[in-house]
């Protein structure tokens, strides 16, 4: 992971408002530095993007994960001759009733 | 703390009525009746009356009729369009792959034992020489027969029905976009002036605005007079009635000042709270002397159930003050069957409750027992016997069966992963969050769902 954050960039803009140094003032409302020098900030905003490069091979090497209707497909090919109960329950199951087993998928 | 279910003012309002009548030797059916709009029938139906819905149109015999509204699900449509018939005598084999990301063509669960869409739904057949009125009309389904319709949505009855009065097939309760396309109770309008409207609930039949914004009642005031002053009606937005707007039945109108006037039902003055942050909120109940309004309250819940509060609002509890949870499903065919009730098949409600193994769905769901001896206390709430290895119906005489409680003829369960009182640790288990197969705990008062089943 660390070494896939630089290629995967990042636009992490903050917002942030310094306390008013205004804010800061002795009893007699004399104006006062800071307590050693330490200034305070409050995060108002946090915007995340995530750039795509053209064939998403840079970020994604092993290519995309599959979504749940391409696993279905992979996990049962032939489900004209399957039931509901050993099919869409069976993942139901897993999803409700997890076990420590590993997936059966690649998960990149 | 939600006070919620404690409405000692709207179970007056609810059952003001039901005295005046038993007073005066009438049924308490005569409030129903007087609670609804009187519209043309054909010839051998008649307005039942009901304990959760309401008035609903029923055969001679007293069945109920339900139509089935198209509903629009992931992949697709099901239901009924208006005057097309859908429900028929085949057998379906395969899903109809409405749930996404589940396909079409799957080979629907004990096939052995599958029943057909009219096995379930008889349609409301009409007689050769019926004759329309007013919103009743007359389909001709695909095979020749002739069915009824109502509104121009074709009529069913339930096989759920035994006796008059019952509505175990639907409700008209609200109900969310992953849920299976349910049928509904077919009925007359309710009798409320413009701008009020009738919702279903768990606690009862709730007036509300035409926008589902609560109706309240304050317990100050009287018949013809509003204690809620100018100050008050700031927060309590009095329900004004329009200049030419007249006293019908149940509602009246007082003049809570010279040319304002304010909608009363059953002689107590309404309001909308403007604290309300939504629709579907009951917030204003929590305010000591105000109380929702019911055109008609649920019956009563067994004797020793108790009520919790949770983080998202007040839920049934068994003796023990574990929440009780019901348990909803309806397959993925192109009839929407449903598979909840004891007569259904038990697959789904197994994969949900255990993984498949009915042993340990005991474990994890367990049924609330009913004590020995101890029977229903109305038609909504029944005991019944269950063959806990299948969950059927238990034979008569079956060593093993057990009496549990039943929630519109269906068993209620608490769960094994909720450690005291006010948890609601299993609500939402199951597909798309317990709204097509899984289960939901039994809100009494639900401050988040905004109403929906």
């Amino acid at each position: 992971m660390k070494d896939r954050l630089p290629r995967i960039m990042l636009a992490f803009v903050v917002s942030a408002t310094a306390l008013s140094a205004s804010a800061v003032a002795a009893d007699d409302g004399t104006p006062v530095a800071p307590r050693d020098g330490a200034i305070g900030y409050v995060m108002t905003n946090l915007f995340w993007s995530v750039y795509q490069t053209p064939d998403a091979k840079e970020e994604c090497p092993e290519g995309f994960n599959d979504g749940p209707r391409e696993q279905f497909e992979v996990l049962f090919p032939d489900i004209e001759k399957r039931t509901v109960v050993d099919t869409q329950l069976q993942q139901e199951i897993e999803t409700w009733h997890p076990t420590a087993e590993p997936d059966s998928l690649p998960f990149h | 703390m939600p006070a919620g279910f404690n409405f000692p003012l709207a179970a007056m309002l609810a059952a003001s009525a039901v005295t005046a009548f038993a007073d005066s030797g009438e049924p308490a059916s005569s409030q129903i009746a007087a609670a609804y709009v009187s519209v043309p029938m054909p010839p051998g139906f008649h307005v039942e009356t009901t304990e959760l819905e309401g008035p609903v149109f029923a055969d001679a015999g007293g069945r109920t009729l339900y139509t089935w509204p198209s509903h629009k699900l992931r992949n697709g449509y099901s239901g009924e369009t208006q005057g097309n018939p859908a429900c028929y005598d085949e057998v379906l084999t395969v899903t109809a792959g409405l749930m996404s990301p589940y396909p079409p063509g799957i080979l629907l669960p004990e096939l052995d034992q599958r029943p057909s869409c009219t096995d379930l739904w008889p349609p409301v057949f009409a007689a050769d020489d019926a004759e329309p009125i007013g919103k009743w009309t007359i389909v001709e389904r695909k095979d020749g027969t002739e069915q009824w319709m109502y509104d121009e949505q074709p009529l069913y009855f339930s096989v759920l029905d035994h006796e008059p009065g019952d509505v175990l097939g639907g409700t008209t309760r609200r109900y969310g976009g992953d849920s299976p396309a349910l049928r509904v109770p077919a009925g007359p309008p309710p009798r409320i002036p413009p701008g009020f409207a009738i919702k279903t609930t768990t606690a009862g039949r709730l007036l509300t605005t035409e926008k589902n914004f609560s109706v309240y009642a304050y317990d100050q005031d009287t018949p013809d007079t509003s204690m809620c002053d100018s100050e008050c009606a700031r927060i309590w937005i009095p329900a004004t009635a329009p200049a030419m707007a007249s006293a019908q039945g149940e509602w009246s109108i007082i003049e809570r000042s010279p040319g304002v006037r304010q909608w009363a039902f059953r002689q107590t003055p309404l309001y909308t709270y403007a604290l309300d942050p939504q629709s579907w909120s009951l917030e204003g109940s929590d305010v000591p002397g105000w109380s929702n309004v019911y055109m008609q309250l649920a019956p009563p819940f067994p004797d020793n159930f108790t009520v919790q509060d949770t983080l998202a609002g007040q839920v049934l509890a068994d003796p023990r003050g574990m929440t009780v949870y019901t348990y909803v499903c309806g397959d993925d065919s192109a009839d929407q069957l449903s598979c909840d009730h004891p007569n259904d098949t038990q697959v789904y409600r197994f994969a949900m409750c255990s993984g498949g193994d009915p042993e340990d769905c005991l474990r994890h769901w367990p049924y609330v027992r009913a004590d020995d001896g101890v029977m229903g206390t109305s038609r909504t709430w029944s005991v019944i016997s269950i063959d806990p290895r299948t969950g059927h119906r238990a034979a008569a005489e079956q060593a093993d069966a057990v009496s549990v409680w039943a929630y519109r003829d269906r068993p209620v369960y608490t769960y094994g992963g909720d450690r005291q009182p006010g948890d609601v640790n299993g609500a939402g288990t199951g597909e798309w969050r317990a709204q097509r197969n899984g289960l939901k705990a039994f809100w009494l008062r639900d401050d988040y769902m905004r109403g929906t089943l």
